[in-house]
C-alpha cells in the first residue's frame, strides 16, 4: 500500500474531487491509502507517506512552509492543477496593488496575509511530476496512479490542444469558423473540451511551456484581435491561468 | 482551544473561547488563503466572468455560472428558450446529484456509521459503498454529457448554452438511469435507516430557502422566503440579512436584522419546500420514519437524500423528453446599457447562491457575491455554542462541535472572502 496525502492551498478542491474519483476504481483503492486529507480522513496533522498531491497556489508565508514541510515528509510529489503548476486564475489579481485587492473585498483587510504575487508550488520546491489542468483530468490522475503502482510513469508529452482536435476529428473552430481560440498555445489533456462544444478553448490548462516565445504570442495574440476577441479578453485568458509561463515567456526567450 | 476541520471541503478550524476551563463560544475559522473573485472579475466581459466564478467552487460550479449567467440574461433582457433552460436545468440537478453523494458518502457517512473514513466503511460495507459510487460515476457521466465535465463545466453561455448534446449520449444516459436510481434507493435506504439518537437540538433557528410560485422544487429565483416571509432577494441581503463583524472576532456573520443566524441549504429547503419534493420521495423519506421539519441540523443527511433522489427522478423525466432540436442561442451581450444592476440567485448544494454585479457596457464593474456557507456560519457558531456552551472545554466538546460542521457541508473555499477570523479578547 503507497501511503498518499492530499494537500490543499488556494484553490477550489476541483482538481481534489478528481482524486476522488480515480479512488472509485478498486484497483487504485486497493493499491494506494489516503492518510492525509483534510476532506476525506480525520487526520489533523500530515506525516510521512510516499505520495502527496498538492492542489493550489501559495499565497502566503504559512503555505510556502507548508509546502517545503509537505515535501520534507514525502518521498514524491505532485502538482496537481493549474493553480499549483502555474497559479491559476487567481493569478488575475497579480500586478495590481495588494491594498487595492484587499480592500475591494473585505471590510477590514489588514486581517488579510497575502502576497502580492501568486506563487505556483514549483515555484518553491521541487516537485517530481506535474498534472496541469482546470480541473485536472480525471483520466491522467488514474493513468499516473496506475503507472507509479508498476513502477513508472507517463511519458510527458508536449503538445497543444490543437493535436487533441486532431485526433477527435474535431472540425478547427479558429480556422473553419473562425472563432477564436487558445487551443494552438494551451497545453493538451482535457481532450478538447471547448472545441467539441462549439466554443474555443479559454486556456484553462495553461500556456504551452514549449516552442512558444514573446514573438509568437503577440502574432497568436493579433490573430486573435482580428477574428474580433476582445483585447482585455485575451490579456486576461493567457495570464489568467498559465501566468508563470505566460509571464516567464513574455520576458523573453522561451520558458 | 484550537481545532482543524476535517471531512468539509477547504482548510478551516473550530476556535473555542474558554472562560475558566469551560465552553464559552464556538467560532469556525477560515485558515484557507482567499482568491478575491470579487476583484478580478472586475474590467472583464460578462460572458467571460461566467467561465471565471465556476472556478469559486469545485464541488458546485455549475450553480456558480448558471446563476451568473441568468443575472445577465434577466437585466439584459435575453431570452432564453425554455428547452435550453432545461437542459441547465439537468446539469445543475446532475451537480445537486453529485454535490449531495459526495458530502454523504465520504464526509458524513463515517460519522453517522461510526467509521473512521470512507476508506473503513467501503471496507466493512463494500456493496453499498458501490452504490453509492455507482450514483457518482452516473452524475459525472450526466455532467459530462450536460456541461462537458465533472467540474468547470463548459456549456453555460449567456442566452443559453453551447451546443445541446448527441442524441445517441443522451439515450446513453437514458438507459442507465433505472439501474441508477434502484442502486440509489439501496445506498439511501441504509443512510436513512441509521438514526443516530445523540444529536444536538438546534436552538431557535431561522431558515431561509428561494422561493417561487410554482410547484417545482427550490431552483432559481429573485426572491427567498425567510420562515414563509417572501421578500425579493435585493431586500433580503441588502436589508433583512446583514453582514456583521461578531464580538470577540473579526468574522463576518450574515445576520437577519443583524441579530439572529439563519441556516441555508438542504435542511431549510427540506423543511419549507417538502411538499414540492416528488410522491416518490416523501413516501420513500416516510417509509424510514422521517417527515418536516428536521430539527437537528445534524438529521441534514436525510434532506440531502431526499433531495438527491428528487434530482435524479426529475432527470429520468428530463432524459425521457430530451429534445435534441433545441436552438441555442447566440445573441450577442456588447451592447448593454450603462450601470445596469443584475442579480439573481440559484438554490446551489448548500444552499442561496447570490450574485450581484453592475455591468456597463457588457463589461462588469463592481460584483458581490453571498455564498451558501458563508450565510450559515452565523448559524453553526450559534448551534455550537448552545450545544457545548458551559462544558468543559475538551476534546469530547470538540467533536461535537466538529459533527455541526461536517453537518453543514461547509465549502471553506467559497466562503473564505466572508470572514478572516481573529480572536480579540476572550
Amino acid at each position: 500500500m503507497y501511503r498518499v496525502a492530499v494537500v490543499k492551498l488556494t484553490s477550489c478542491s476541483g482538481c481534489i474531487n478528481e482524486i476522488v474519483y480515480a479512488f472509485t476504481f478498486s484497483d487504485i483503492a486497493s493499491k494506494y491509502r489516503i492518510e492525509y486529507s483534510t476532506e476525506l480522513v480525520d487526520v489533523e496533522e500530515m506525516g510521512g507517506v510516499d505520495i502527496a498531491f498538492i492542489e493550489g497556489s501559495i499565497s502566503n508565508k504559512h503555505q510556502e512552509e507548508l509546502v517545503k514541510s509537505v515535501r520534507a515528509k514525502a518521498g514524491f510529489v505532485v502538482a496537481i492543477g493549474t493553480c499549483a503548476v502555474m497559479g491559476g486564475v487567481q493569478s488575475l489579481r497579480v500586478g495590481s496593488d495588494v491594498n487595492d485587492v484587499k480592500k475591494a473585498v473585505y471590510a477590514e483587510p489588514q486581517y488579510i496575509e497575502v502576497y502580492s504575487d501568486v506563487k505556483p508550488v514549483t515555484d518553491v520546491i521541487k516537485v517530481d511530476f506535474v498534472i496541469p489542468g482546470c480541473p485536472i483530468n480525471g483520466s491522467a490522475l488514474t493513468s499516473f496512479l496506475r503507472k507509479y503502482a508498476f513502477g513508472g510513469l507517463p511519458i510527458a508529452i508536449h503538445e497543444s490542444v490543437c493535436a487533441e482536435c486532431k485526433r477527435r476529428g474535431l472540425e478547427c473552430v479558429l480556422v473553419a469558423r473562425g472563432v477564436p481560440c487558445l487551443g494552438p498555445v494551451t497545453v493538451s489533456g482535457c481532450g478538447a473540451i471547448c472545441p467539441s462544444f462549439g466554443r474555443g478553448c479559454y486556456g484553462c490548462y495553461g500556456i504551452k511551456h514549449v516552442d512558444l516565445n514573446r514573438e509568437k504570442l503577440e502574432a497568436f495574440s493579433r490573430r486573435l484581435a482580428e477574428l474580433g476577441m476582445d483585447r482585455d479578453d485575451i490579456d486576461a485568458l493567457l495570464k489568467g491561468y498559465g501566468f508563470k509561463v505566460y509571464s516567464a515567456i513574455m520576458r523573453g526567450g522561451e520558458a | 482551544m484550537k481545532a482543524v476541520l476535517t471531512r468539509v471541503e477547504g482548510e478551516g478550524g473550530i476556535l473555542v473561547v474558554e472562560r475558566g476551563g469551560y465552553v464559552e463560544n464556538v467560532f469556525y475559522e477560515i485558515s484557507e488563503a482567499p482568491r478575491f473573485f470579487e476583484y478580478i472579475v472586475v474590467g472583464r466581459n460578462a460572458e467571460r466572468v461566467v467561465d471565471i466564478v465556476s472556478r469559486v467552487c469545485g464541488l458546485c460550479g455549475v450553480s456558480y455560472s448558471l446563476v451568473a449567467a441568468e443575472a445577465f440574461e434577466k437585466c439584459l433582457g435575453i431570452e432564453v428558450d425554455p428547452e435550453i433552460r432545461m437542459l441547465r436545468a439537468a446539469l445543475h440537478l446532475a451537480e445537486r446529484v453529485k454535490s449531495h453523494v459526495i458530502h454523504v458518502f465520504y464526509m458524513n457517512l463515517p460519522e453517522i456509521a461510526q467509521a473512521k473514513s470512507f476508506a473503513e466503511f467501503l471496507q466493512r460495507n463494500p456493496q453499498i459503498s458501490r452504490y453509492a459510487q455507482d450514483v457518482l460515476m452516473w452524475s459525472r457521466k450526466a455532467m459530462e454529457v450536460f456541461g462537458g465535465r465533472f467540474h468547470n463545466v463548459v456549456n453555460i453561455k449567456i442566452g443559453g448554452v453551447y451546443r445541446v448534446p448527441d442524441k445517441s449520449d443522451v439515450e446513453k444516459l437514458e438507459k442507465e438511469i433505472a439501474t441508477v436510481i434502484k442502486a440509489f434507493t439501496e445506498f439511501a435506504s441504509f443512510v436513512l435507516s441509521i438514526k443516530p439518537s445523540d444529536v444536538v437540538q438546534n436552538v431557535k433557528i431561522h431558515q431561509v430557502s428561494l422561493y417561487s410560485s410554482s410547484s417545482e422544487y427550490p431552483h432559481l429565483s429573485d426572491r427567498v422566503s425567510l420562515d414563509g416571509d417572501v421578500y425579493s432577494v435585493a431586500e433580503f441581503y441588502k436589508s433583512i440579512s446583514r453582514a456583521m463583524q461578531v464580538q470577540y472576532s473579526t468574522a463576518l456573520h450574515y445576520r437577519v436584522k443583524g441579530v439572529e443566524s439563519f441556516v441555508v441549504g438542504p435542511f431549510a429547503r427540506f423543511n419549507q419546500s417538502y411538499s414540492k419534493l416528488s410522491k416518490e420521495v416523501r413516501d420513500f423519506v416516510e417509509m424510514y420514519d422521517w417527515s418536516p421539519p428536521l430539527h437537528s441540523i445534524m438529521h441534514s443527511y436525510v434532506a440531502r437524500i431526499a433531495e438527491a433522489y428528487d434530482a435524479l427522478l426529475t432527470l429520468e423525466k428530463y432524459l425521457d423528453t430530451f429534445k435534441s432540436s433545441a436552438i441555442t442561442n447566440t445573441s450577442s451581450i456588447a451592447s448593454t446599457k450603462s450601470g445596469a444592476v443584475c442579480e439573481y440567485a440559484v438554490e446551489a448544494p448548500r444552499g442561496i447562491l447570490y450574485h450581484r454585479y453592475i455591468v456597463d457596457i457588457g463589461k462588469v464593474k463592481i460584483c458581490d457575491i453571498i455564498t451558501p456557507t458563508a450565510q450559515n456560519l452565523a448559524a453553526m457558531s450559534d448551534i455550537a455554542t448552545a450545544a457545548i456552551r458551559g462544558r468543559k472545554a475538551d476534546a469530547s466538546s470538540i467533536a461535537i462541535a466538529k459533527r455541526i460542521a461536517i453537518s453543514f457541508d461547509p465549502c471553506i473555499s467559497c466562503s473564505v472572502h466572508a470572514l478572516p477570523v481573529k480572536i480579540i479578547t476572550a
